[in-house]
């Protein structure tokens, strides 16, 4: 068994499997006995499916002893995965975080665990997150909050609290997540690992429990850029069971990692982003991302996202009123529980989300949210015009203490500012860890470039993590 | 934009419409929470938006269409489709009556 003091990445794990210095049976036994360590403390996994894990292990094993060529066909041969708990497994319990499908076991999977299950990947169960993705610190789950692996007193962030902390815990390689608002890159940068939050429609969201249709993305939680860009190039594409899926052909984002950076790369940083931004150890972290920046050669001014002020506002208008509509097939009738089984966040959400779409009130709030989020598109598309990436925080704190914000549900929504919108713009975006507090407490930073621009995007953030590390 | 103030009748309407039924404890505490975040949202009233297109989706796609056939690898057969359900019967998922006969 390998000893890991340094968590093993998706690429470092099939150079080992396929130069069989270890077998496939060996890691998943090594991830279930860390799990089995761990989870009881972290409440990461709401589902381990380890008899599955270790019969597909053996049969993987099988597999590489007659056909040492399997890791050319299925890149991600052997490779453990966690899925968000609203990913529908087929024959695996799925519960979105919520009382309402408590026991709710999927008769199909979604189009994202099929690909990465035809990659080669073998499911060990399933990650705990805020209740139908409701939430930004993993406590509006109903199965309990999950804790932060750097300091268990810690949220994880949220909504993919247990995507994050079971990868930063190396309880898993790489786990998949949603960001509707900012629930990949915010967990990811409080929990320290690198999280990607593809455009929308670049990753089908068919057979994911949706939350709001204009808004959700799909992605995932890594150790490093290099393995956010192999598990993009298996998941992204477009799929006949999505209709909202673009027609744009993927990239091989791995072989373009290591170009080097355009000549006069430029980097915005918006000026609304820093107005009122107090927290010592976020502006550090701002700090040293553009040292690392500057030594990378490259160029980073201030810009203007006039409508930074009025992005929560229409978030919260517009994902609440999907939400509202989303959340109106859980009648307990063909699947899951009655509506009262719904917690305090999702019954808000809902209301929030009727209200503003009832007759009377929609223009007022809808149509005008729908207006105003032109607006924010637009300043987007004049920033590009000017440079080819932002920077900016993913939060304005790092991660706070389970509790601290659960009492005030406006004060939670007011810490997404600086992620709704690129869901807004449909923008990808990248969170990247930059180091920790005295509390030692993850730090983090994020990049956005224009939509459908993830290989430029990849090969911003693989250069960033390469200079961070001084290589 | 018209300032509505939250009141307890209209969380009360609102649930209704959203097929909650909320105890009154709970209308007591959603009110002056969904007050606040309301008052919140509100202030989109200030910004300009004459003319402005409203925008849906961010995928400039338009009318995606297939095939009208069954895709068979998408069918549930008859009893997975009823097997997640609480209440089935004679093959059919079972809700509450919506015609009263009398």
């Amino acid at each position: 068994m390998t000893k890991m003091d340094q968590p093993k990445t998706i690429h470092e794990l099939t150079t080992d499997l396929a130069s069989k210095k270890i077998s496939v049976t060996e890691v998943v036994a090594d991830y279930l006995t860390k799990i089995d360590q761990r989870n009881g403390e972290l409440n990461a996994f709401l589902t381990v499916a380890a008899a599955e894990a270790k019969e597909k292990a053996k049969e993987a094993d099988a597999v590489i002893a007659h056909d040492p060529d399997i890791f050319t066909k299925k890149p991600f041969f052997g490779i453990p995965v966690g899925h968000k708990d609203i990913f529908l497994t087929r024959g695996l319990k799925t519960t979105a975080g919520s009382k309402v499908l408590a026991n709710y076991i999927p008769q199909y999977s979604s189009t994202v665990v099929k690909k990465l299950e035809a990659a080669g990947a073998i499911t060990l169960g399933k990650l705990n997150c805020d209740a139908w993705a409701h939430g930004a610190s993993g406590e509006n789950s109903d199965f309990g909050p999950t804790k932060n692996p750097h300091n268990l007193d810690y949220v994880p962030g949220g909504s993919s609290s247990g995507s994050a902390a079971a990868v930063a815990a190396d309880l898993l390689p790489f786990a998949t997540g949603t960001d509707t608002g900012g629930s990949i890159r915010q967990p990811a940068n409080f929990c320290g690992v690198v999280g990607l939050k593809p455009s929308y429609g670049r990753v089908s969201r068919y057979g994911i429990v949706a939350m709001a249709s204009s808004l959700d993305s799909i992605g995932h939680l890594t150790h490093d850029v290099y393995d956010a860009a192999a598990v993009l190039e298996i998941t992204a594409g477009k799929d006949p069971y999505d209709a909202s899926t673009t027609d744009l052909p993927v990239p091989t984002y791995t072989k373009l990692l290591d170009q080097p950076l355009p000549k006069k790369f430029k980097i915005g940083i918006a000026r609304e982003y820093l107005e009122g931004l107090t927290d010592k150890d976020v502006l550090s972290s701002l700090e040293a991302a553009k040292a690392i920046l500057a030594r990378m050669g490259v160029e980073v001014i201030e810009i203007s996202l006039p409508h930074t002020k009025y992005g929560i506002a229409v978030y919260y208008i517009v994902q609440p009123s999907e939400v509202s509509s989303n959340l109106a097939r859980y009648d307990g009738i063909r699947y899951g529980n009655a509506r009262a089984s719904f917690g305090d966040e999702a019954k808000r959400r809902i209301m929030i989300g009727t209200y503003t779409l009832s007759a009377g009130y929609y223009d007022a709030y809808y149509l005008k949210a729908m207006q105003v989020r032109t607006l924010i598109r637009q300043d987007f598309d004049q920033a590009f015009g000017e440079v080819d990436a932002l920077l900016s925080p993913t939060s304005p704190t790092p991660a706070f203490k389970l509790g601290q914000n659960t009492a005030d549900p406006l004060a939670m929504y007011l810490a997404d500012v600086y992620t709704v919108t690129a869901n807004l713009a449909g923008l990808p975006g990248i969170a990247l860890p930059t180091g920790k507090t005295k509390e030692n407490l993850p730090l983090g930073i994020q990049f956005l470039t224009a939509q459908y621009t993830e290989e430029k995007l990849l090969n911003l953030a693989y250069h960033f993590e390469k200079t961070l590390h001084g290589k | 934009m018209t300032k509505s103030k939250i009141t307890r009748e209209e969380i009360s309407k609102v649930a209704k419409l959203a097929n909650l039924s909320l105890t009154d404890s709970e209308i007591e505490k959603f009110t002056p929470q969904l007050a606040e975040i309301f008052a919140y949202i509100d202030q989109l009233g200030q910004v300009a938006t004459d003319k402005v297109v409203p925008t849906a989706a961010v995928n400039n796609l338009n009318n995606v269409t297939r095939e009208d056939t069954i895709a068979d690898n998408r069918v549930l057969d008859q009893e997975e489709a009823l097997g997640q359900s609480a209440k089935v019967e004679k093959n059919m998922f079972v809700v509450k009556a919506v015609i009263d006969n009398d």
